[in-house]
């Protein structure tokens, strides 16, 4: 992977009108690991929204790579949020293959079933699976959809221990791979290089400074 | 598109349900008109056409309701905002499986309907390509209501409710095409096309918009 930045430029971040961070300046390099921590309603997962380019700032600017991102910039970084974008009333075939042909990684599809253990349960339909089964189903998204920049909002959710393994040694062969990992996570994180952004005290010291 | 597309008639194959709710909607209105003319039936091949025009639009209307709806609850719809495929394509395949699965079976019930109304048999192609174009008409009109009103709760009312006055036109355009049965080419068929063809880009590019601000 070539070079890999993300620069977060005095970020504001607002929900419904309501801001929730602001002057927030944060530059990620390729290799980067990040575990935004904050309160419940902080704004963990609008700011991983607002990078994603699924809500617009409310101030300040977001650049990928030295440019400015947009929702329409290419590659996007690969947004994974709490709402796990499965259709239940479909087979686990049909909700990973649907992700990797439209990305045109058709050949991903067997790696992404194999990694997560789903080989074999192609044809059964979604709804009949537990919920960290169906995690797993969605976490094949991180393998059939590249991207430079994950976003990973509550990965963990459901994972049994196995599962967690799997998706801890994802993270840390992208991480190795020069990518960039934004995540909000309730487990632990194992790594050296785990860096931490804590959004209720950064925004509890800049009322100090005010 | 036609990954989309595929992936859309593929999930109409698994979750009939939702499409026998709008088979059974536009059989059952079909139905009931009959039995409540009673004395009077020598009224019905009047009526049919006017009868099959609203019954397409309120089924047509309710099924489309949850069209976007349901991807945007299950964030399927955050996930189509990321990847290089532009939103109008999204927009559009996931309209034309609409269309046919919709359209087809309408049209395939023609000759039992045709029956029903004591209309000539020799009506059928007639009517099947009235209603095969009215339905393209109405499922354009329908879908892009839909997108407008994603996010919205209760959406299914409110696009009724904006749906019905929208499709006056082609409803006026529609019976009367299906009234003229002397010759298959009439201008009134014209209109829908032009009507069909002057929505689809709206739809695709309004639709684009009304998703990304819907997040």
């Amino acid at each position: 992977m070539k070079s890999n930045s993300l620069e977060l430029l005095n970020l504001q971040v607002a929900r419904d009108g309501q801001s929730l961070i602001h002057g927030l300046t944060y530059r990620l390099n390729g290799g980067d690991l990040v575990l935004v921590q904050g309160k419940n309603g902080s704004g963990k997962s609008t700011l991983l929204k607002t990078i994603a380019g699924l809500v617009p700032p409310a101030g300040g600017e977001i650049l990928q790579n030295g440019t400015t991102l947009t929702n329409y910039s290419q590659p996007s970084p690969l947004f994974f949020g709490h709402k796990r974008g499965l259709n239940l009333g479909m087979s686990v075939a049909d909700n990973v293959r649907l992700w990797a042909r439209v990305t045109d990684n058709d050949e991903l599809y067997n790696a992404a079933l194999h990694y997560f253990d789903l080989d074999g349960l192609e044809d059964v339909p979604l709804h009949t699976l537990s919920a960290g089964w169906q995690q797993r189903v969605a976490l094949t998204r991180l393998i059939t959809m590249p991207a430079h920049v994950w976003l990973l909002d509550e990965p963990t959710a459901n994972l049994d221990h196995d599962g967690m393994q799997l998706l801890h040694n994802l993270i840390q062969t992208r991480v190795e791979q020069n990518g960039i990992i934004l995540m909000t996570s309730h487990a632990e994180i194992q790594g050296e290089k785990v860096k931490i952004i804590n959004i209720s005290e950064l925004m509890e010291e800049a009322e100090v400074v005010h | 598109m036609l990954y989309i597309l595929s992936h859309e008639l593929k999930y109409y194959f698994k979750n009939s349900h939702e499409l026998l709710y709008i088979y059974g909607f536009y059989l059952l209105i079909m139905l009931i008109v009959p039995m409540g003319l009673q004395e009077q039936l020598n009224l019905l091949p009047e009526l049919a056409p006017a009868i099959i025009w609203i019954a397409i639009m309120a089924s047509i209307g309710l099924g489309a309701a949850s069209l976007f709806q349901r991807d945007a609850e299950s964030g399927v719809m955050e996930l189509y905002q990321q990847i290089p495929m532009g939103l109008g394509q999204v927009v559009l395949g996931k309209w034309l499986a609409f269309y046919l699965a919709t359209a087809m079976p309408i049209i395939l019930f023609m000759p039992a309907i045709i029956m029903l109304f004591g209309l000539p048999v020799s009506h059928i192609l007639h009517y099947a390509i009235g209603a095969a174009t009215g339905t393209l008409a109405i499922s354009i009109l329908a879908s892009l209501i839909a997108v407008i009103t994603i996010g919205l709760e209760r959406a299914r009312a409110v696009s009724l409710l904006m749906l019905l006055p929208l499709a006056v036109p082609v409803m006026i355009f529609g019976s009367e095409y299906l009234r003229r049965t002397e010759a298959l080419w009439q201008p009134q068929l014209l209109f829908m096309l032009a009507f069909s063809l002057f929505l689809l880009p709206i739809l695709c590019l309004a639709g684009a918009s009304c998703i990304r601000a819907s997040n």
